[in-house]
């Protein structure tokens, strides 16, 4: 019974994870309106550049540098790809179909430069004794399990706190509603959706960091994580945060539910199988009776 | 021919199956699906199992067993198009390919598990097994050819350009009473049996059939070879195999590490992707046709200021001369 438990905990830590990642993806394609799988490529290179900053000292502090020096490094990279892929192709018309060939072509490019210049090896972080597990309540937590909740809960209500309560906000939701009449009212729909994708770039970076304290930072591993949290936006509605960030953590929680009843390499098969279930049923998504944000 | 010549022909043939197949999808009805890495999967495991486990090189055998698998796993995924539309289905169509590899993977009377099947002979049709890499690469390339010019009186005839037509503009046909819906389904169907088909091929040639092989990398990969060769064009598919199989072995001339090579090869898949994105949208083939018939016109604009020229040059129109 415990080892369930605790498969469903870690689960469900690893779904923090996917909320992240959902949370962020989700706002950049409300924004770009492009489905950007270089997001997994981009979380790589953010990835790779925090491992390298923060060092072998494995301090709270070399990490958290590490991050942000990640962060900004794929908040230009996403702003980049905003300015001189999508929205060049979205001004000359493009289909969803072309925007996301050019996003596919972007993923390739980056994931093979980063790979070429930092070297295809997987990277560890020195996280020392934060992944060290005691035991609460029955349950074996780390430090890095108690700063994955505490990150997705800040960056659910740091984004929600954006859209409800700033103006700022308030306007980026008027621009994914409707550009051109945003643009009529005078906001300055460029500056915020540039603003916005180097925000969700830099931010999603906290997804990919934690996923690689937690195992490493792999080549492999990035899409299947932006496919987990875009599979998480999907569940949740693609226009609700709240919900996305819900779903990631059943994502989560399912996965290592999984993993605990049967033999380990099924345990993605089964999340993927019971989402498309769910998808095909309801594909706009959505659980609760929740207000979109 | 080289040996390696002739590995490079029949890989650049059975890519080509491919590609043939995926456009059906991709070019036809316009839909983006990440699957085909899956069902060439198929196609290569259902040979494998022959050998091993029934104990036959029989290409007949092998396509009945991997193309009715294709067949029933791109009617799933075709149901699901119905249902799952745009940047949506892309998503629906990863989880497809990642279940499905996962479930080979996890079959290892099949696959082999990690290690792989090993040893996998020349495959034999009609009683008849190639004797040499030559032998084989003439087989795979009549197989090619066939399926070409199948493919060309398919997408030629009123079904093809009504396929066109689906991707084009599918409430346009749904509105003329044609069932867009079955029409869906049968390109992924085709899509999945040219898969089918080639997987035996590839495998009974290289002598390996391994999980790690056909991955998500191979179907973006596969993906990204008939956009740039151009989707919804016969040649396209052709050209986009040619790249898909030439970069590599160009790059064996740099004598670089073999994961290096790997991510240079896919950088250049990716930078030629986002320069026929944002160049030539119709890819390659179309680029180059378009190319080539401005080329025509402005000949024939540059002939008939020539003529402007030699009218203005005093001369007068035979009639008038009369």
């Amino acid at each position: 019974m415990n080892i369930t438990l605790n498969a469903v905990v870690n689960g469900l830590i690893l779904g923090c994870v996917y909320g992240i990642a959902g949370m962020t993806f989700g706002v950049l394609y409300r924004i770009t309106k492009v489905f950007h799988i270089s997001f997994a490529a981009i979380g790589t290179l953010g990835a790779v550049v925090a491992v390298a900053v923060s060092g072998t000292s494995g301090s709270w502090t070399a990490i958290t540098l590490g991050i942000i020096a990640g962060a900004a490094v794929a908040a230009v990279v996403t702003a980049a790809a905003f300015l001189a892929l999508y929205r060049p192709l979205i001004r000359r018309g493009a289909s969803a179909g072309i925007t996301f060939i050019a996003s596919l072509g972007a993923f390739m490019v980056i994931e093979a430069v980063v790979a070429i210049v930092a070297g295809p090896d997987d990277r560890k972080f020195s996280v020392m004794g934060f992944t060290r597990q005691s035991e609460v309540l029955g349950l074996k937590l780390s430090g890095l399990h108690v700063a994955s909740l505490a990150l997705f809960v800040l960056v659910a209500a740091a984004i929600s706190f954006y859209f409800a309560k700033t103006r700022a906000g308030r306007q980026t939701r008027a621009l994914i509603g409707n550009p051109e009449q945003a643009e009529l009212v005078g906001i300055r729909v460029l500056l915020i959706s540039t603003l916005m994708c180097a925000a969700m770039g830099g931010i999603s970076i906290v997804a990919f960091a934690v996923n690689g304290m937690n195992s490493s930072v792999t080549f492999a591993g990035s899409l299947p994580l932006t496919l987990f949290g875009v599979l998480a936006m999907m569940l949740g509605g693609v226009d609700n945060l709240v919900q996305t960030g819900i779903a990631g953590l059943a994502v989560g929680a399912v996965g290592g539910l999984a993993a605990a009843i049967l033999p380990g390499q099924w345990s993605s098969t089964i999340v993927f199988a019971l989402a498309m279930v769910y998808i095909v049923i309801r594909p706009t998504g959505g659980f609760l009776r929740v207000r979109a944000t | 021919m080289n040996e390696v010549y002739l590995a490079l022909l029949i890989q650049f043939a059975v890519f080509a199956v491919v590609a043939l197949g995926l456009d059906f999808i991709v070019g036809y009805t316009k839909i983006f699906s990440v699957n085909q890495g899956l069902m060439l999967a198929l196609g290569a495991f259902s040979y494998s199992f022959c050998v091993k486990t029934l104990g036959t090189t029989s290409l007949i055998t092998a396509w009945a067993i991997g193309i009715a698998a294709a067949c029933l796993v791109s009617l799933l995924i075709g149901v699901i198009s119905l249902r799952v539309r745009g940047d949506y289905f892309v998503v629906i169509s990863f989880g497809v390919q990642i279940i499905g590899m996962q479930a080979i993977f996890n079959s290892s009377s099949i696959s082999g598990g990690a290690s792989g099947a090993f040893g996998l002979p020349l495959p034999s049709i009609f009683g008849w097994t190639p004797s040499s890499l030559s032998q084989m690469a003439i087989l795979a390339v009549i197989i090619t050819v066939a399926l070409y010019l199948a493919t060309a009186l398919l997408v030629r005839s009123p079904w093809g350009r009504l396929l066109r037509a689906v991707g084009d503009e599918e409430s346009a046909v749904e509105a003329a009473g044609f069932n867009v819906r079955r029409m869906k389904l049968v390109a992924f169907v085709l899509g999945g049996t040219f898969a089918a088909i080639a997987g035996p091929l590839f495998v009974g040639s290289i002598g390996v059939a391994q999980v790690g092989d056909y991955s998500l990398g191979l179907s973006v990969s596969l993906l990204a070879m008939v956009v740039m060769g151009g989707a919804g064009r016969l040649a396209g598919g052709l050209v986009g195999a040619l790249i898909f199989v030439g970069v590599p072995y160009v790059l064996t001339y740099t004598h670089l590490p073999l994961t290096t090579a790997a991510f240079l090869q896919q950088a250049i898949f990716g930078a030629l992707l986002l320069l026929v994105v944002l160049t030539m949208p119709s890819g390659l083939t179309g680029g180059i046709a378009l190319g080539w018939k401005n080329m025509a016109r402005r000949r024939a604009s540059h002939v008939g200021t020539d003529t402007t020229a030699s009218d203005d040059s005093g001369r007068l129109p035979t009639g008038a001369q009369r």
